[in-house]
C-alpha cells in the first residue's frame, strides 16, 4: 500500500513540472505588458527597462523559467507588479474564501444529491424521480453565472436576511480579525456565534448557486449506482432472510452504492474550486478566481502565474487524494490499479 | 417504451438548437436610442437595452454567434482530437504512452482556468479567442474517447483481414477502423457542443470575447450586470434562458443519440 502511494505521488511530480512550464509559457504569450500598465504616462525607456529587470520579464525564456521554478519550489512566487505584495501572501489572503465557498457548495450538493438520487432510484416514476431528472439535466444546462445573476436579482434591494456580495472582517462583526481568513470555519471553531451566523448570511446564496453544478452529477451518479446495486443478488438474499426494507436499503444497498458517488464527489471538488471563477465574479466574492481574472486583465504576470499554478496543484492533489481514497475503500483496486 | 421516449426526446431536442439562424434573417438590429431601456411592448417584444437595441433581435442574432462558437469549437477539437486519439490507440506502445501523457498534462488543468489563459493569449475583441480556447480544452476528452473506441475496434477480425490484404496502417486506421468508431464520437461531440456553448458564454461574460455592442448572449448578460435588482427582467432573463435552452437541447440530443447508438444503454 505504501509503495503504491509513493508511486502515485511520484507520477505527480513530472506532471506538475510540465504544467508549470505550460503556465509560464502561456502567460508569457499574453499580449501587453504589466510594466507599461504600472508606469502609465511616466514610462521612459530606462524606467521600463528597470521594471522589466526587477520583475524578471526580460531575457532568455529558459533562464527565466528556471529561476521562476527554482523559487516557486521554495514557495516564493515573486512579487505582484501593481501592488507591492508578495504573491504568496496575496494567495493566502484569497484562497480561504474560495475553499470555504467550494466546500459548503459541495456539502449542500452531496446532501441533496444523494438524498434525491437514492429516493428516485427506489421509486422510479415518482414525483421525486421527476425532480431528480430536472435537477440533473438543468444543472448541466443552466449557465451558473446567469443563475447567480437571477438569484441576486431576487434578493437585491429588499431588506433580505441573505447578504449579497463578498464578506470581510469589517462586515462580519466588530472583532472578527481572523488570521486564517476562514471566517465561516474559524468563527464556528471559536464558538463566536454572531460572526458565524453573519458568515452564513453571506455564504448561503453563492454556495447554493455554485452547488447546482455538482448537484446534477451527484444526483445522476447516485441514482444509477443505487439502481445497479438494488438489483444484485445479495439484496435479494437480505430481503429473503426477512430483513426490513429500510435496513436492506440502509445497510446494504446504500453503503455499496456510495463508493462511486464518493469518488465523483471528490472529483467535483477540483472542478468547483476553479469553477468558482464565474460565481465569484457575479457575487464579488473575495476569492482566488476573481483575483486571477483581475490580475490577467492588468497583465500582472506573477499573480496570474501564482494563481494558475495553485489551481493546477489543488486540482491535481484533489484528484490524487480521491484516487488514494478509492484504493483504501475498495481493496480490489489495489491489485488491478497498481 | 424506451424507444418512444427516445423519439420524443429527439423531437424536443432537434428543433430547439437550430431555431435561431432561420428566424434571425428577417429581423435586423433595430436602434431606438433616446429612451434607453424600455420595457417589452407590442412593438418591441422583449423591450430594449441600455443602448436602445431591441433585445429580441439581439437574442436572435446571438443565436448565430452561439451556434457558430459551439460548432466551430467542437469542429476544431474533433479535427485535432480524432487523429490524435486514433493514432494513439492504433499505434499503441511508445507513441500511445507519449500521447496519453500529453493528454494527462492537459487534464491536470481545471478546464476553465486553461480556457481563460488561452483566451487571453489570443486577446481580440471577437469570437476567435473564445472558439480557440474552448476547442483546445475539449481536445483531451475527445482524444481519450477516440482512443478507447479504436482500441476496442482494432481487435475485430476485419482489421486482421485488411492487414492480410496488405493494406498500410494509415489506410486501415482511417478507412476501416475509424468509420466503425463513429457512434461514440458523435455522441461525445454532441454533448461537447452543449458544454462548449456553456463555457464560451462564460468566457465572453468575463469580457474575453466580442465587444459590448455585438449581439452575443454572454456579452448581453455582462451588460445586464448593472441592472441586477432594478426590476428590468427583460434585459437579464432572455439571454441566460436562451443559453440554457440551447445547451439543454444539445444535451438531450446527445443523450438521445447515446441511447439510439449504444445498444447497452437501451
Amino acid at each position: 500500500m505504501l509503495t503504491l502511494i509513493a508511486r502515485r505521488l511520484l507520477t505527480v511530480i513530472p506532471l506538475l513540472l510540465v504544467a508549470s512550464l505550460i503556465v509560464y509559457g502561456l502567460v508569457e504569450l499574453f499580449p501587453g505588458n504589466a510594466c507599461t500598465v504600472k508606469l502609465q504616462k511616466h514610462a521612459t525607456q530606462e524606467k521600463l527597462d528597470a521594471c522589466m529587470t526587477a520583475y524578471d520579464l526580460d531575457g532568455p525564456f529558459p533562464a527565466r523559467y528556471a529561476r521562476f521554478l527554482g523559487k516557486a519550489v521554495q514557495g516564493d512566487l515573486g512579487k505582484s507588479i501593481l501592488q507591492e505584495r508578495r504573491v504568496s501572501d496575496l494567495i493566502l489572503d484569497k484562497l480561504p474564501a474560495t475553499i470555504e465557498l467550494s466546500l459548503v457548495a459541495l456539502a449542500i450538493a452531496f446532501l441533496f444529491g444523494t438524498w434525491i438520487g437514492t429516493r428516485s432510484a427506489l421509486k422510479p416514476g415518482s414525483w421525486i424521480d421527476a425532480i431528480g431528472q430536472i435537477v440533473s439535466t438543468a444543472g448541466v444546462s443552466i449557465p451558473v453565472f446567469w443563475l447567480a445573476m437571477m438569484v441576486m436579482s431576487q434578493f437585491a434591494g429588499k431588506d433580505a436576511w441573505f447578504r449579497l456580495g463578498g464578506w470581510d472582517a469589517t462586515t462580519l462583526g466588530p472583532d472578527v480579525a481572523y488570521a486564517t481568513r476562514f471566517y465561516l470555519f474559524e468563527s464556528l471553531f471559536r464558538l463566536e456565534f454572531d460572526a458565524f451566523v453573519m458568515s452564513i448570511r453571506y455564504i448561503t446564496l453563492p454556495a447554493l448557486t455554485l452547488a447546482t453544478i455538482p448537484l446534477a452529477t451527484i444526483t445522476r451518479m447516485t441514482r444509477s449506482s443505487v439502481l445497479e446495486e438494488a438489483s444484485k443478488d445479495y439484496v435479494t438474499t437480505a430481503r429473503a432472510k426477512g430483513l426490513p426494507e429500510k435496513l436492506v436499503i440502509r445497510r446494504h444497498v446504500r453503503r455499496n452504492a456510495m463508493i462511486p458517488v464518493v469518488t465523483i464527489t471528490g472529483l467535483q471538488l477540483g472542478v468547483l474550486l476553479s469553477g468558482a471563477v464565474l460565481t465569484e465574479t457575479v457575487f464579488s466574492w473575495p476569492g482566488l478566481g476573481r483575483a486571477m481574472i483581475s490580475a490577467a486583465d492588468s497583465r500582472n504576470y506573477p499573480v496570474i502565474m501564482g494563481c494558475m499554478l495553485l489551481f493546477v496543484c489543488v486540482f491535481v492533489l484533489v484528484n490524487l487524494l480521491v484516487d488514494l481514497l478509492y484504493l483504501w475503500i475498495d481493496p480490489r483496486m489495489r491489485v488491478s490499479g497498481a | 417504451m424506451v424507444l418512444v421516449g427516445l423519439v420524443v426526446l429527439m423531437a424536443i431536442a432537434a428543433p430547439l438548437a437550430p431555431f435561431g439562424p432561420a428566424a434571425a434573417t428577417d429581423s435586423l438590429d433595430d436602434i431606438d436610442p433616446p429612451n434607453h431601456p424600455t420595457p417589452p411592448s407590442s412593438r418591441l417584444l422583449l423591450g430594449s437595452d441600455k443602448q436602445g437595441y431591441d433585445v429580441f433581435s439581439r437574442l436572435l442574432h446571438g443565436a448565430r454567434a452561439t451556434l457558430l462558437t459551439g460548432l466551430a469549437a467542437i469542429g476544431l477539437a474533433l479535427l485535432i482530437g480524432v487523429p490524435f486519439g486514433a493514432v494513439s490507440g492504433y499505434a499503441g506502445g511508445r507513441v500511445d504512452n507519449l500521447f496519453m501523457r500529453m493528454v494527462d498534462v492537459m487534464l491536470a488543468f481545471p478546464s476553465i482556468v486553461l480556457a481563460i489563459a488561452i483566451a487571453f493569449v489570443f486577446s481580440a475583441r471577437n469570437l476567435t479567442p473564445i472558439i480557440l480556447a474552448v476547442a483546445v480544452v475539449n481536445i483531451p476528452t475527445i482524444a481519450r474517447q477516440v482512443r478507447a473506441s479504436v482500441l476496442q475496434a482494432k481487435t475485430h477480425e476485419y482489421v486482421l483481414a485488411a492487414r492480410a490484404m496488405g493494406l498500410g496502417p494509415g489506410r486501415i486506421l482511417f478507412r476501416h477502423v475509424l468509420p466503425n468508431c463513429m457512434a461514440p464520437i458523435i455522441v461525445v461531440a454532441t454533448l461537447g457542443v452543449g458544454w462548449a456553448i456553456l463555457s464560451a458564454a462564460g468566457l465572453s461574460f468575463l469580457g474575453l470575447g466580442p465587444p459590448e455592442d455585438q449581439a452575443e448572449w454572454g456579452v448581453m448578460l455582462q451588460a445586464g450586470l448593472e441592472f441586477i435588482g432594478s426590476g428590468k427582467h427583460w434585459i437579464l432573463v432572455p439571454p441566460g434562458a436562451a443559453i440554457a435552452v440551447t445547451v439543454l437541447g444539445f444535451n438531450l440530443l446527445g443523450d438521445g443519440l447515446r441511447k439510439a447508438l449504444d445498444p447497452r444503454a437501451r
